[in-house]
């Protein structure tokens, strides 16, 4: 074990967004329609 | 022991998690600090994620992170890293640790945030879930043009062991059973042919399951491993007893008594397969017990089986057929129950 790692930045807007325009589509077709709060649970 | 299906399964569970703190901070905060209580997370659900599910040795080569960049190094050093290319992001696996940058630079210098690849989509694509994206756990589709690159660990292979898993499995499980399940499926005849063995029971398993209770007429939920498919999978991936029209090439009766030895020689490629059955159920005596030694090219091999008229016959399938050229079966019972064998 090393060294305890130090407290990372904050990440760039990107990291909280959709990166890909599609991206709802894409886990619509995976995983089917998300729940109430957004999030995509279903199996794939 | 650990598995990238393992390590999937455990980030799964977290779909959803938000807010700072919240359980994950607050463990590795617990060994590391409270400075990481809210802490930027995606890297601390990572290694939270690769800790719960046995996996800290092959995602975590240089223990804890929760600094990207040097997680990133950390696989770089032990020549597990592979740099974002869209060629390369193609190659990638479920259960690789993929790191973003935003500026397409692809230097690991410029990292700020990790995920863990759970489908690779193509085209340059993959499907990950990631840790403190708009502080929650979420699944998100990445393109290499955002891609650093991915670790990739050094997981424990998976190995199917060609047995149907047991019930109950449905749509949502994931892991290693659910990879069992997937791979007897298609052992079956079954076909998953976007996803394979992923041990995500998604709807492409769901419909394998649901084609295979159809096939076996099993009056079961659709689509839902219950115990009556678990069973039917099972028996269709036992080895197949030969049809009553298949020719019997040998037949004959076990020697009884304890201990009793019945040699038995065979011509390579006349069978494929060897059956035994007995009637202890007239005298209602005890299933008889008998081992099983076959002989092939690549020498011996062996197995228990209990005979029980009131089960199906049990079969063994040879292993090579073209090769097997004896079989010596070992009472080892009493040797009260008479017993006879075919190998067709």
């Amino acid at each position: 074990m090393t060294d305890p790692p130090p407290i990372p930045p904050e990440a760039e807007p990107e990291a909280h967004h959709a990166t890909e325009a599609d991206e709802d589509r894409v886990l619509v077709d995976i995983y089917g329609e998300p729940d109430p709060d957004g999030f995509y649970r279903g199996g794939g | 022991m650990g598995s990238a299906s393992a390590m999937i399964a455990e980030a799964r569970k977290w779909l959803g998690t938000s807010g700072r703190p919240n359980t994950l901070t607050r463990a590795y905060a617990s060994r590391h600090g409270d400075g990481f209580l809210r802490a930027p997370w995606c890297d601390i659900a990572v290694t939270e994620w690769a800790r719960r599910s046995g996996n800290a040795d092959a995602v975590l080569p240089a223990g804890d992170r929760a600094y990207t960049v040097w997680h990133a190094q950390d696989f770089q050093k032990i020549k597990r890293w592979y740099t974002g290319t869209a060629a390369n992001i193609d190659k990638a696996k479920p259960g690789d640790i993929v790191f973003f940058d935003w500026g397409s630079s692809n230097t690991i210098g410029a990292i700020d945030h990790v995920g863990i690849v759970e489908k690779v989509l193509g085209g340059g694509r993959v499907q990950t879930i990631e840790g403190n994206t708009g502080d929650a756990c979420k699944r998100r589709v990445r393109s290499a043009s955002s891609i650093a690159g991915y670790g990739r660990p050094a997981y424990t292979a998976y190995k199917w062991n060609g047995k149907a898993p047991a019930a109950t499995l449905r749509r949502g499980d994931v892991g290693d059973r659910v990879r069992d399940l997937q791979n007897a499926l298609m052992k079956a005849g079954e076909r998953l042919p976007e996803f394979g063995a992923d041990g995500d029971y998604g709807v492409e398993t769901v419909n394998a399951v649901t084609s295979f209770q159809r096939k076996h007429d099993i009056s079961e939920t659709a689509g839902v491993y219950g115990s009556r498919t678990a069973a039917a999978l099972q028996k269709a991936l036992s080895p197949r007893p030969p049809e009553e029209d298949d020719e019997v090439r040998y037949y004959g009766q076990l020697n009884n008594g304890p201990a009793a030895i019945t040699p038995i020689s065979i011509h390579p490629g006349d069978a494929t397969a060897i059956g035994f059955w007995g009637d202890n159920g007239i005298q209602q005596l005890p299933p008889a017990s008998i081992r099983v030694a076959i002989h092939d090219a690549k020498g011996w091999y062996s197995e228990i089986l209990v005979v029980d008229s009131a089960k199906p016959k049990p079969w063994i399938r040879f292993r090579d057929p073209k090769t097997t050229d004896g079989v010596s079966i070992r009472r080892e019972d009493d040797g009260a129950v008479a017993v006879a064998w075919d190998a067709s």
